[in-house]
């Protein structure tokens, strides 16, 4: 039983850092997409 | 950090990358409706200068008040990519305490494998969309540099569906019964543009396709670009771009990968080494091992029999002391002569006792040398069988000697 805890808890420290990877994505995409409207006419 | 500490942990960072979600969701929307606000307030304030409209300057404003508005979208976005950057560094102290035990980092890394494996599959399917959309912009291309007569009616299209759209947008009680003529003409003028490219292409020598021209327009129309050219070159770049960023992605998940195999291939490497060196070691043990049977073998060969020899020799003298017939009158030499014998006897039976000794220390030596490599089977000397000839011999002695 210990086993397999401690197994779900590293495939959930996995799951939080693709997760934390993927909003950083995603923020960067928005920033993009924000300079992009400001830059002007 | 022991297992318990990392699943508090665990269960309170979880709990913060769900909120930082939720934010980034609500962010999401937010830049969208934003940035939409922004193209229309752009697009008004850009017919307004062409039209010479007296609110020219009102619609800058709220153009230019838009852009601010982005801008501070802009600044809680990266406040929001700080705090998940400090969550992710959380998250990577708790990573690198679970990897100080082999089996789980072990573990670790074929998740991460999979997850960058997922996640690098995912990618490669978008640049492949992105690709296949790149070359559909490109095969309008084409439409557009064969055939200027429907590419000019595609732009005049987009422009009154454009028109027509502001029109519903701004529409008004008051201005409803005018807004549905205007929309009505424009409707009307729409459907002459289309039937004219529909014509051309009954008429055309080359195949153009209705479908890819339906497709330009309506290009046209969400891009709010009016000129296609200049649309379709912009849209190619900016899936250049697209495609060329995924494509780094791409290569550093493979790149993470390949590290990640190749770490694991040296680890195995650095075990093969170990595995090596331990078996060079064990090669000296063996040898060291052999060396000490071949001393065990040969006391057992030399002193064994020699003790065993003397103990038969002494019990065989003893049987035929005892048998030999004692002449008349001779019981004092008789008696003297077993005097001298009996401490040849002990002479040869503190050779013995040395001899014993000598054999038992061999015996020692080895054994104390055996348990210090512990190995699970050691003979053990008392067993061997020259050992039990010895000591039935020395029984057979004390049994005489209890007899006399």
């Amino acid at each position: 039983m210990e086993e397999l805890s401690k197994e779900k808890m590293v495939e959930g420290f996995v799951d939080l850092k693709v997760k934390t990877e993927e909003m950083i994505e995603k923020i960067n995409e928005l920033e993009s997409i924000c300079k992009e409207s400001t830059e002007g006419v | 950090m022991d297992l318990k500490e990392l699943d508090e942990k665990y269960k309170k960072l979880k709990a913060s990358v769900s909120a930082k979600s939720a934010e980034v969701e609500a962010k999401s929307k937010e830049v969208e409706a934003e940035v939409k606000k922004q193209e229309i307030y752009l697009l008004e304030y850009q017919l307004a200068e062409k039209t010479g409209a007296k609110d020219v300057n009102a619609k800058k404003d709220l153009y230019e008040k838009q852009t601010k508005k982005i801008e501070s979208v802009s600044g809680e976005l990266k406040k929001l990519k700080t705090a998940l950057e400090k969550i992710q560094d959380e998250i990577d102290k708790c990573m690198e305490e679970l990897q100080k035990d082999p089996e789980l980092k072990e573990h670790l890394m074929n998740a991460i494998n999979k997850k960058h494996q997922n996640k690098a599959k995912k990618v490669y399917k978008e640049i492949e969309e992105k690709m296949e959309e790149k070359t559909n912009l490109e095969s309008y291309k084409e439409v557009v540099e064969n055939h200027p007569f429907v590419i000019g009616e595609c732009e005049r299209i987009a422009e009154k569906t454009r028109e027509k759209q502001i029109i519903l947008d701004n529409m008004t009680p008051q201005t409803e019964a005018q807004d549905l003529k205007d929309i009505k003409a424009i409707d009307s003028e729409i459907k002459g543009m289309e039937n004219n490219i529909s014509n051309y292409c009954k008429t055309s020598k080359e195949n153009v396709s209705n479908e890819k021209i339906k497709d330009i327009i309506k290009l046209l129309v969400a891009e709010g670009e009016k000129d296609v050219n200049l649309m379709l070159d912009s849209k190619i770049k900016v899936l250049d771009k697209q495609i060329k960023s995924k494509t780094k992605t791409v290569n550093q998940y493979e790149y993470i990968l390949k590290i990640n195999v190749k770490e694991n291939k040296e680890e195995q490497q650095v075990d093969e080494v170990e595995e090596v060196q331990s078996e060079a070691i064990f090669t000296d043990v063996k040898e060291e091992w052999q060396e000490v049977e071949e001393a065990e073998e040969e006391s057992k060969k030399t002193l064994i029999p020699t003790i065993i020899q003397k103990v038969k020799d002494m019990w065989t003298r003893f049987k035929n002391r005892k048998q030999k017939s004692l002449p008349a009158g001779g019981e004092k030499v008789e008696e003297e002569k077993t005097e001298k014998e009996e401490t040849v006897i002990e002479e040869e039976m503190e050779q013995t006792v040395e001899l014993q000794k000598e054999v038992e220390e061999t015996k020692t030596t080895s054994t104390a040398w055996k348990d210090s490599f512990k190995y699970e089977i050691v003979k053990d000397f008392a067993e061997n069988k020259q050992m039990d000839d010895l000591r039935n011999a020395k029984k057979e002695i004390k049994k005489s000697d209890e007899g006399r």
